[in-house]
């Protein structure tokens, strides 16, 4: 008998079931399934509660690590950062990932722009209208050549990364106010405006006014926050957090929650992909994980027609377990 | 006094019997690396599903009786 004659025969056989019947109350089973669920939900947060992180925000971040802050301001002024060159939805910097013909950012195109110097540094500095030295200083910095501007960029950029504690978060106020300064004590000649502009976006990011402007939009209520996002992942202080918490992308970071919590376990096989060449040294590693976990799942919905896959629960009887009772009353 | 003593005693009120906002272990093998937090929760699944292979259905010795 071919494979085909034999599978329809056991499908003609099971076509109209001729054994007991039970009566089975769903209503019942649902009620006591959801009473189950609500309370051991109750128990459980009553046991563990949630986790508790305090917010990383700009105005944290600029404490705990002025000089990388406005490193990454500067980058962000002279456009080399990670965002400036991400390309859509932010930008036209690049074309984005894509796989073979199948370009996704490109074809959505820019629909959260975000041109980073003039949203993380020029826009928030205008807006002190009334510190007469810092609007002397942008107008020298935005009247000057591209030039001349790359030149103060890099001389500060140079200055700030020999700053003292440039890579360590302060612990203390004490440390937070001495790496201050030091930021504060930048300056030179060669360095043009960029100064002054740096101190007044420090004291304005510790003071917590850049947190506002950059969550401020034309909605009532501010909940858009992929601009503060975006500048906190172009410097050192949100990776280094999400590092000793393990959620970093190359520390299977997709499954783990902060602390001690359990985290997002049935993700194993998404972040799974990231830990692995090719995906792992790919520069459309999201795109590429996308797509085979898109093959997977069509797979996964196909099990019904794939010869030697859907016999499976035929060639491992666990059902036979679970319904013992019946198939042993069946043989007696 | 302490501005914040009434309101510490709120937050201890309905704090966590089990505090899991210390550091979690992981269990590093090569390339794989998963928090012991969720190493636990995939073993209790799969217990649960082990004890619901075999545990009996309720109402099952009743009709037994019968």
């Amino acid at each position: 008998m071919t494979y085909r004659q034999r599978t329809k025969a056991i499908n003609d056989a099971a076509r109209e079931y001729r054994g007991p019947y039970r009566h089975y109350d769903i209503v019942k089973e649902a009620t006591i399934a959801i009473g189950v669920v609500a309370l051991l939900a109750v128990v459980l947060s009553i046991l563990f509660s949630s986790p508790d992180e305090k917010p990383a925000t700009v105005q944290s971040w600029s404490r705990a690590m002025p000089a990388s802050f406005v490193a990454t301001a500067v980058s962000e002024l002279d456009g080399s950062s990670g965002t400036a060159g991400y390309g859509p939805p932010y930008n036209n910097a690049s074309t984005g990932q894509h796989i073979a013909f199948i370009h996704l950012q490109q074809w959505f195109g820019v629909a959260h722009p975000i041109n980073t110097s003039q949203d993380y540094v020029i826009a928030p500095l205008r807006a002190l209208n009334t510190d007469t030295t810092l609007q002397h200083a942008l107008n020298t910095y935005t009247s000057a050549s591209a030039k001349q501007q790359m030149a103060w960029d890099n001389a500060y950029a140079t200055a700030v990364g020999k700053a003292p504690h440039y890579a360590d978060q302060a612990e203390s106020r004490e440390e937070q106010k001495s790496n201050t300064a030091a930021v504060l004590r930048i300056s030179g000649a060669n360095m043009g405006p960029l100064p002054v502009m740096m101190g007044r976006l420090l004291a304005f990011a510790q003071a917590g006014g850049l947190d506002g402007v950059l969550l401020a939009n034309k909605q009532y209520y501010a909940t858009d926050y992929t601009k503060t996002l975006m500048f906190l992942a172009d410097g050192d202080y949100l990776p280094d957090l999400a590092q000793n918490d393990h959620l970093l992308g190359t520390q299977w970071g997709m499954m783990n929650e902060t602390g001690s919590f359990p985290g997002q376990g049935w993700l194993w096989l998404y972040t799974f992909w990231y830990q692995i060449k090719p995906f792992s040294t790919s520069a459309n590693a999201d795109v590429l994980v996308m797509a085979v976990m898109g093959l997977l799942s069509v797979l996964f919905v196909a099990v019904p027609f794939l010869p030697g896959v859907r016999d499976l629960p035929r060639k491992i009887p666990i059902y036979r377990l679970i319904w013992r009772e019946h198939y042993a009353q069946l043989q007696s | 006094m302490d501005p914040l003593a009434h309101k510490n005693k709120f937050v201890l009120m309905f704090a966590a019997i089990f505090d899991l906002n210390g550091k979690a272990g992981y269990a590093h093998w090569h390339f794989f690396q998963m928090s012991v937090p969720n190493l636990v929760v995939i073993v209790l699944m799969l217990v649960l599903f082990a004890v619901a292979l075999v545990a009996p259905f309720p109402g099952n010795t009743k009709r037994r009786r019968k």
